[in-house]
């Protein structure tokens, strides 16, 4: 619940005035553990609660995509998905230092959002690529 | 209605890692260094601190944030052995935050402390992802829980500064196999510090509170 808190504050961090959320993307990696069932039902749990402010989440989607672990072997330079996080040996050399490449971590990468016709994004920098891709929610690929 | 689609690169952890950042700078300034303890429910990571605090007394000035979901059980049990005791009631937060860290620092004379032990919430597994402000994080997994934890909980093993076997005095009455234990700590991480203790008999609490002495004296 903590990190769909977080994912749902930052997003609200992020969502122009007068939108309205329809997805939020993010990545999770998978060395985070993190139940997507209980995320989804975490998120909207949190969605059905009174707006903190004018900007509700009523109605969206959390869209989860896992990232999968990758380690990197010091000793030969293997890069590997390991079958199971459990086992870190390296399945070359069997060496036993294993460094994450990736796997960690919880990132909020794209934000669906519905806005007026008409309305110009007011977007920070970090927002200035952002596209209409349509005119109806339906026919967003989520 | 139209839809548009704002891409981002956001860490949504990023306010817990901005005040565990602050937690550490205030704790720097004031010379207090904090290790967050981390392990299993009822591994013992509350007998372990009363021990801890017996062993330092008139040495270090230690004082302790202690998380649980509920009851401020813990915080009376180490009550009896220091003053500056804090209790953070999660709820249903299966970990500390640095936020409930910073509020637990609030209820502290930081100024008197040397250390301050960040007794987290009993789970193996969440507290590894949460940054509190922390300077060394210490993993602890009990003889009762089996040989096979480390196997099973890889990331405590690799995140931790140090990884406590406590209850070894049971080790005549359960069934665990040391060198199982040693041997799958070793293929996750090869030199990775162990240290075996008992809070009934003692066992290596002097090396313990000798790496937390060396820990206050470093620069």
């Amino acid at each position: 619940m903590a990190v769909v808190r977080c994912i749902a504050d930052t997003t609200l961090d992020h969502l122009p005035p007068g939108a309205t959320l329809v997805e939020a993307v993010v990545e999770v990696g998978s060395l985070e553990h993190l139940e997507p069932s209980v995320m989804d039902a975490a998120w909207n749990a949190l969605a059905a609660e009174p707006p903190r402010d004018s900007r509700a989440l009523a109605g969206s989607r959390l869209i989860l995509e896992a990232v999968p672990v990758r380690i990197h072997c010091a000793l030969c330079d293997l890069e590997h998905t390991p079958d199971e996080a459990a086992y870190l040996v390296c399945p070359r050399c069997g060496a036993t230092r294993p460094r994450v490449l990736s796997g960690w971590g919880v990132t909020l990468t794209r934000l669906v959002v519905e806005i007026p016709d008409g309305t110009e994004l007011d977007l920070d920098p970090v927002h200035a690529h952002a596209t209409h891709t349509s005119a109806h929610p339906s026919s967003v690929e989520s | 209605m139209v839809t548009a689609e704002i891409p981002l690169v956001e860490n949504v952890l990023r306010a817990n890692d901005t005040i565990a950042r602050e937690n550490r700078a205030e704790l720097d300034a004031l010379g207090v260094r904090a290790v967050n303890l981390m392990g299993a429910p009822g591994c013992g990571k509350t007998a372990w601190l009363e021990r801890t605090l017996e062993e330092l007394a008139g040495r270090l000035s230690v004082g302790v944030i202690t998380g649980d979901l509920t009851t401020t059980r813990d915080a009376e049990r180490l009550a009896a052995h220091t003053p500056w005791v804090t209790q953070i009631n999660t709820g249903k937060g299966c970990h500390l935050e640095a936020h409930q860290v910073r509020r637990g620092m609030e209820n502290l004379p930081l100024d008197r402390l040397d250390i301050l032990v960040i007794e987290n919430v009993g789970n193996l597994i969440c507290p590894v992802s949460w940054d509190l402000g922390q300077h060394r994080r210490v993993g602890m997994f009990s003889l009762p829980e089996g040989d096979d934890k480390p196997a099973k909980h890889p990331w405590l093993v690799l995140s931790a500064d140090l990884l406590l076997l406590t209850k070894t005095d049971l080790a005549p009455h359960v069934p665990f196999d040391v060198r199982r234990f040693h041997q799958d700590l070793q293929s996750i991480r090869e030199e990775v510090p162990v240290l075996e203790v008992s809070a009934v008999t003692g066992r290596g609490v002097e090396t313990w509170a000798g790496w937390l002495q060396a820990l206050v004296e470093a620069p």
